[in-house]
């Protein structure tokens, strides 16, 4: 089932005076549900420029978004807020979390932004870090934890908010490659498990294996 | 030689008429308040004089046995009602005392009581210590001229000399041309209001000479407040004993 | 916004030097506006108090008129029976009549204008304080017609000692001459230049037999329990008299607007302060708050690209100005009345002052005053200027570009 559908999709960043860099020169592709896919490409191909656009966090210079048959691009700034809340997770390279919370808090606040009641979200949070292997860290800070048990734990926020797809922008660079394995694998369990689309960007061959599908980005073009 | 004669006499007259017309109008002024200065005033005066003060909530007459000699010298006893009989004033060119029997002492009146009424009338202490200032320490203008009961009348106007120490803004006078009798003083405060007015009445024979004999002194500021001078039996220029204006006379009971 | 306010609670603690040095400075700056008030409305409190106490009294009664024109003619009728009316108001402390009028006080050397009071001792002393500034000599008591108490420099102009005889020139209510001779019996040092000038004091008998006014007075001065009462008690006073259409009411503020208009004046300068204060504070939180959205911006980021709408951040850091201005406040709060306390027992010494002090009626040791309004119109004013000052920073963290931020260092 179609989720994600971009048609000659193009971004153009103005770089400096007069100076302007075409990111992506036209990508027309169709993501279904269910999917489990990579990115791939070397950096400058274009790959975050994808992603911010897929994600609703940028717009795109001129050609059209359809996020499950309807234009993203015609929505304001609150109704987008909204829909990466609902329809979108993240998880970022780094520096996910939010310092002055416990990974408990950090997954409840974004069901909070949705409106959850208090004891789905509670019991939700609790169950959530429990299966990406948390459960005895639920009143731990950010700074209490590795990088990997961070990045654990915002995959367990994104997964927490019921998205249809989440995207992730090289969750694995900062982490070793042990770490790294093993983020992927949870994600791909949860993948099947919950049928989330899952978006990742990787220049890293390793990663690149796990995806059950590759698009292929150069200078912001696809490569066939 | 007769047309010659005629025709000088006419030039000449022809020629001094312009100049008695517009020949120094301030003189013509000065010499008309200064005449009439002396008039009332005389060489000497000594006499009796009644003063009814009125005011809306109560009249009072007094009896003043007064003596006066030149511009310098003033004394003035009060002879009745009897509660205020041997009050008396003096004054000796620009100092004054007042002597009160009932409590046996001489007051001396500070510079700052000058414009305090003399015992409760209209006239100020000042316009008893006033001396020749109406002809020294103003400048005077004739500023119209009228007949009035068949005596023509000129309204003069005083304004005071720069560095003058007087309290008036302006004084307008009116006096008769021909005999120097002054019919109305009016005394204007520095902003030109109209403060207080003067008007002499009742002209008659007066030992030597014709003046009137009735004074009004009317405040324009307190309604109803007047006070009425009358010349009871008062002779100018009669010899008058210089130890009167003295302080010890002051004190004698009589 | 139970979340944003514990987001924000927690970014305080975080950081602890920061948000002590800057809840330090509100705190400083609101307790040095709390005890300057304090210490100014001292001032004022004493200044009504002396020059109301001295001779003026906190409420006058007039016949209609007087004020404008003192003249004996305007005087009361029937004083006796309005005392009795008023005496029952509970707000009132004591009552006195006064004759007044002005005159020509004189010595053997010399005269000078004065005004006559004649006093009831034994009222007067509870109305006014008069009675204990007599430096040399003694009151007299009120059956006493032959005795006269004046100021000492008019005593030095006159340049008479106790016991020399002084003589009093006016005129009496019937327009005739009014003249007496009394006994220099006690000398007045109030230290007020009016006063000690331009005042000659006899009995209120002596004064009616001077100036012919049998069972007349010129004025009625009442002391109330306390100044504050004064627009109450006159009301009741206006209340009570209503029958006599003849009266006029006046309270000390009235008879004299330049103790009011010094007052007013000071109010300026209070402004002034409370200004200073705003700006100090504002600057310290603005400082603050803004340093840490900017720290932040990365969080900010991920706050928004999750999904979180402008008006919460917004809310977020609008809570840390909160907390600050409110913990800010409390130590103000704290640290102004108590030092105001402490002082409005012990008193604050300014003798070097006192020749200065003493022509605004006010002693040389202040006693601080706290008043209700005034503590709670700085607290306002702080707590306003700390949430104002944080929509600068929340607006700014609101509308980050998520992307920008992220990346951010």
């Amino acid at each position: 089932m179609n989720l994600i559908k971009t048609i000659n999709l193009k971004k153009t960043y103005i770089t400096g005076k007069d100076i302007t860099t075409d990111a992506l020169k036209g990508i027309t592709l169709e993501i279904d549900t269910k999917e489990f896919l990579a990115i791939a490409g070397p950096s400058g191909s274009g790959k975050t420029s994808l992603l911010n656009i897929l994600s609703a966090l940028d717009m795109p210079t001129s050609g059209k978004v359809l996020f499950e048959n309807k234009d993203i691009t015609e929505k304001d700034i609150n109704q987008l807020a909204d829909f990466r809340l609902n329809k979108i997770g993240f998880v970022f390279q780094s520096y996910n979390l939010i310092n002055t919370l416990t990974a408990f808090e950090n997954v409840e606040y974004i069901m909070l932004l949705q409106g959850r009641p208090t004891a789905e979200r509670k019991d939700k949070a609790e169950a959530i870090l429990k299966r990406v292997g948390l459960g005895n860290y639920l009143n731990r800070f950010p700074n209490e934890m590795s990088g990997g048990q961070q990045q654990r734990v915002a995959v367990a926020r994104a997964i927490a908010a019921e998205p249809k797809v989440i995207i992730a922008d090289e969750p694995t660079a900062n982490l070793d490659s042990k770490t790294a394995g093993l983020l992927m694998d949870l994600m791909l369990e949860l993948n099947e498990e919950k049928g989330i689309t899952f978006i990742f960007s990787t220049h890293d061959p390793m990663i690149m294996k796990k995806a059950k599908r590759i698009i292929k980005l150069k200078d912001g073009l696809i490569e066939k | 030689m007769k047309l010659f004669t005629v025709t000088t006499i006419i030039a000449l007259t022809i020629s001094f008429l312009p100049l008695s017309c517009f020949s120094a109008e301030n003189s013509t002024a000065r010499e008309l308040i200064k005449r009439s200065d002396e008039l009332m005033r005389g060489k000497s005066i000594a006499g009796i004089y009644s003063m009814e003060i009125n005011t809306p909530r109560w009249k009072r007459k007094l009896s003043l046995q007064v003596y006066s000699l030149g511009r310098e010298k003033i004394f003035i006893r009060i002879l009745s009602p009897a509660k205020e009989a041997g009050i008396a004033t003096l004054r000796i060119k620009n100092e004054m005392w007042n002597y009160l029997p009932s409590v046996e002492r001489v007051i001396k009146i500070p510079p700052s009581m000058m414009l305090q009424p003399w015992m409760g009338s209209d006239f100020a202490n000042d316009d008893l210590v006033k001396e020749s200032s109406i002809v020294n320490d103003y400048t005077h203008k004739i500023i119209s001229e009228q007949d009035i009961d068949g005596h023509p009348v000129c309204k003069i106007e005083l304004i005071p000399k720069p560095n003058a120490a007087v309290i008036w803004g302006k004084i307008i006078y009116w006096v008769r041309k021909d005999d120097y009798i002054p019919l109305r003083e009016e005394f204007y405060n520095e902003k030109m209001e109209l403060i207080k007015l003067l008007e002499y009445s009742d002209i008659g024979k007066v030992s030597d000479r014709i003046i009137p004999r009735t004074w009004k002194m009317k405040s324009i500021i307190k309604p109803n407040h007047y006070t009425i001078v009358k010349l009871v039996n008062v002779k100018y220029n009669t010899p008058i004993d210089e130890s009167i204006f003295t302080l010890a006379n002051l004190k004698k009971l009589q | 916004m139970y979340t944003q306010i514990k987001i924000a609670w927690r970014n305080i603690i975080r950081n602890k030097r920061r948000s002590s040095l800057t809840i330090s400075a509100v705190g400083f700056g609101l307790g040095a506006l709390i005890f300057l008030w304090a210490f100014v409305d001292g001032a004022h409190f004493q200044m009504i108090e002396n020059y109301t106490s001295l001779l003026c009294g906190h409420i006058q009664i007039h016949e209609k008129g007087y004020r404008e024109n003192p003249k004996l003619e305007l005087y009361i009728e029937n004083s006796d029976k309005i005392i009795k009316q008023i005496k029952k108001i509970p707000l009132i402390k004591a009552i006195t009549k006064r004759i007044k009028t002005a005159g020509l006080i004189s010595s053997a050397e010399s005269s000078a204008g004065v005004t006559i009071l004649g006093i009831e001792p034994d009222k007067e002393r509870l109305v006014s304080s008069i009675s204990r500034h007599i430096s040399s000599g003694k009151m007299f008591n009120k059956n006493d017609d032959k005795t006269i108490i004046i100021g000492k420099d008019l005593a030095k102009n006159l340049n008479v000692s106790l016991g020399e005889k002084i003589v009093i020139m006016s005129q009496a209510l019937d327009g005739s001459i009014a003249a007496g001779a009394y006994k220099l019996a006690g000398i007045l040092n109030t230290g007020v230049d009016e006063i000690d000038k331009g005042i000659a004091l006899i009995s209120h008998k002596a004064a009616e037999e001077l100036f012919y006014m049998n069972d007349k007075t010129s004025e009625i001065a009442i002391r109330l329990k306390s100044a504050e009462y004064v627009k109450t008690a006159s009301e009741q006073i206006k209340e009570k008299l209503k029958m006599n259409q003849n009266l006029e009411i006046s309270t000390w503020e009235e008879i004299s607007p330049m103790l009011q208009q010094w007052i007013e004046f000071d109010k300026g300068f209070i402004i002034v302060i409370v200004f200073v204060v705003i700006i100090v504070v504002g600057i310290g939180i603005l400082n603050t708050v803004l340093m840490g959205v900017l720290e932040r911006k990365r969080e900010f980021g991920i706050l928004l690209a999750i999904g979180c709408h402008r008006r919460e951040i917004v809310c977020m850091v609008a809570w840390e100005s909160i907390f600050l201005g409110i913990i800010g406040t409390i130590m103000g709060l704290l640290l102004g009345t108590s030092i105001s306390l402490y002082f409005s027992h012990v008193g604050i010494n300014l003798k070097l002052f006192a020749n200065a002090l003493n022509s605004f009626y006010i002693d040389s040791f202040i006693y601080p005053k706290l008043i209700a309004t005034h503590i709670l119109f700085s607290i306002s004013s702080v707590l306003i200027t700390s949430i104002s000052v944080s929509i600068y920073p929340a607006f700014h963290a609101a509308n980050l570009n998520p992307i920008e931020a992220i990346r951010s260092v």
